[in-house]
């Protein structure tokens, strides 16, 4: 086994273990109701960042409430698709670097980065949760 | 007549009619015989296209005929051999060399009693890069964007590291795309860096979140 790989591999175990202890909690628990970390930012400033209620709509997701999910941030709804394709891309980069390059784009990169901005400014102009 | 294919970027050859058909040849193999100014398409050729056709009653025509003629060939019988080599003199692009090479080699296919007289010219160089497959030893694969990463820490817990990798995320692309790999390189490493860094101290705040109302 390559040193590379092995590398590739703890990091995919760690993350893969993460990723279910965080889906198990946000199952079980609704963010909304207890001892889940606030936004520091929001706490301080009353300013909602990209990702505020994303607990929230995690639980509502992990729940199947795609309507709530969508009530507390739309943007994580739109964006979760977006990342499954963009994960892909960089584990599948060695094999498929075409595929790589035009999901890593730098159109696609600067886009993303412009819609959260607008997400963020709309949300806190004209958003209400 | 000799015959050369390539398969799987590998050239065969020279080899005769009957064993050019034996080849694993698809329609779209490169095919070159004496004769020829360039390599063509296996389909192209009439003595092997009806590999590829099912069922493909012949219509009378001049250049059918050298394919129904051409089957008839494996069976190697003198007198068809000889019409195939008239039809080959019809054909426009028959030459004269190649026309006795037609007599000598299609006459015996399978009695390998005279030996190719005249070594054949060396086909040309087989047009099989296909614009797939560049070149990997010049150009570097391109290092991580860590851009997944950084999309899901801006929302998911750290805006301000997140959009700085996101930064660094387009910096890897754009470097690479000028051919400036090790720029890139160093760019991918300082969108880990700012990631790791948003995600320590994201999860070092959480006991403090959690106090705040």
């Amino acid at each position: 086994m390559k040193p590379g790989s092995r590398r590739r591999l703890m990091i995919f175990s760690i993350v893969a273990a993460f990723l279910a202890v965080a889906i198990l909690v946000y199952w079980l628990f609704d963010p909304s109701e207890n001892f889940f970390p606030k936004c520091p930012v929001y706490a301080l400033t009353g300013i909602q960042c990209p990702g505020c209620g994303a607990q929230r709509a995690i639980h509502a997701l992990l729940h199947g409430d795609i309507a709530g999910a969508w009530h507390y941030n739309a943007m994580l709804l739109l964006v979760v698709p977006m990342l499954v394709i963009i994960f892909a891309a960089e584990f599948l980069r060695e094999r498929y670097p075409r595929y790589h390059a035009a999901v890593t784009s730098m159109t696609l990169t600067w886009v993303l980065l412009a819609l959260l901005a607008v997400w963020m400014v709309v949300r806190n102009v004209w958003g209400n949760c | 007549m000799n015959y050369w294919v390539v398969i799987d970027r590998r050239k065969f050859g020279p080899l005769t009619l009957e064993e050019a058909r034996n080849m694993p040849l698809k329609e779209d193999t490169y095919v070159w015989r004496s004769g020829l100014p360039a390599w063509v398409r296996a389909r192209e050729l009439a003595e092997l296209a009806d590999l590829f056709v099912t069922a493909a009653p012949a219509p009378a025509e001049d250049a059918e005929t050298t394919v129904t003629l051409s089957e008839t060939a494996s069976v190697s019988e003198p007198d068809v051999v000889v019409t195939e080599t008239v039809t080959d003199t019809e054909e426009p692009d028959g030459r004269k060399e190649s026309e006795s090479e037609v007599t000598v080699t299609v006459a015996g296919p399978e009695k390998p009693v005279k030996p190719m007289p005249v070594p054949p010219p060396p086909p040309p160089a087989p047009p099989v890069m296909s614009p797939y497959m560049r070149p990997q030893s010049a150009i570097p694969p391109k290092p991580p964007t860590y851009l997944g990463w950084s999309i899901a820490s801006i929302l998911l817990c750290c805006v301000v590291t997140g959009v700085i990798s996101v930064i660094y995320a387009s910096k890897v692309t754009g470097y690479y795309e000028s051919g400036r790999y090790e720029d890139a390189v160093k760019a991918s490493e300082k969108a880990e860096m700012w990631l790791i860094i948003g995600i320590t101290v994201g999860i070092v705040l959480i006991p403090f979140e959690m106090l705040l109302l």
